[in-house]
């Protein structure tokens, strides 16, 4: 198929794709690289899905999911019986690189919320 | 950004990007499996009548560890952190004592798929695709 440009004078799509599953599956089953990429909108995207897919979806702040990593180093210090338990699955299945700092340094550490659930852990210890 | 240029990765090259090995690649995959009732994990539970689907009264180990998937491989929104949802139940029935062992890599890669073509899921992973778009480059 001949790349077709688009005219980008005349005519863009207005969609919500916040919870339109049927509209998203749709647009997805078109190869967007078909067509140059178009010049009107922001240069980041391609074409008026990925435009108004990160507008009305990707944008929205409950959307995205805020990852961490995990302060092997802290978890290695901390005083909890079952570290070692846990330490050694994570390394079974070698998950240390992705869940530690190394790889995606720029994460949120998780340092405090493992200080949370220690404690919580020995205190559910004590309380029986 | 891209800033428009379109990139591609196979899935053996992003399982090795994270480190994840041969083995770990072709082991079980979760997402082939139903989702599990958290009464058939039941010895994940401090008391076994207390496995009614929230993480509060997991047993120290696995509510450790359920966190730790929580915020890295299997990353949850929303406001409710305190339920096991979707395949949260696979994961721990997977790490009990003699279970089978499953692909960490494929996991994630399965996630990411069922992410993508999905409008309702909240969208996860992105400072591991960040990672990937900026080593394939």
């Amino acid at each position: 198929v001949p790349p077709t440009k688009y005219d980008n004078s005349v005519y863009i799509e207005h969609h919500n794709y916040d919870g339109a599953g049927y509209l998203v599956r749709k647009a997805r089953e078109e190869n967007p690289y078909v067509n140059l990429k178009m010049a009107a909108i922001d240069y980041r995207y391609w074409s008026v899905f990925h435009f108004k897919f990160y507008e009305t979806v990707l944008n929205i702040k409950m959307k995205l999911i805020k990852m961490k990593w995990i302060d092997f180093t802290h978890l290695e210090d901390a005083k909890a019986p079952e570290k070692k338990e846990v330490l050694d699955l994570v390394d079974k299945y070698k998950m240390r690189n992705i869940m530690s700092s190394s790889m995606t340094g720029t994460l949120r550490s998780w340092h405090n919320f493992m200080q949370l659930s220690f404690m919580k852990t020995q205190k559910r210890q004590f309380t029986g | 950004m891209t800033e428009g240029v379109h990139y591609k990765i196979d899935f053996t090259t992003f399982a090795r990007l994270f480190g994840f090995s041969k083995k770990g690649r072709d082991a079980e995959v979760i997402h082939f499996e139903q989702h599990m009732n958290t009464s058939m994990i039941s010895s994940t539970y401090e008391y076994e009548d207390l496995a009614n689907g929230s993480t509060t009264a997991l047993k120290s180990v696995y509510y450790v560890l359920n966190n730790m998937f929580r915020e890295t491989i299997y990353p949850k929104g929303g406001s409710d952190s305190t339920s096991l949802r979707r395949f949260a139940p696979n994961l721990l029935a997977r790490i009990l004592p003699r279970a089978r062992p499953f692909s960490v890599s494929r996991f994630i890669w399965f996630n990411l798929i069922e992410v993508t073509e999905s409008d309702n899921c909240n969208l996860p992973y992105a400072p591991y695709i960040m990672y990937m778009i900026e080593m394939v480059r």
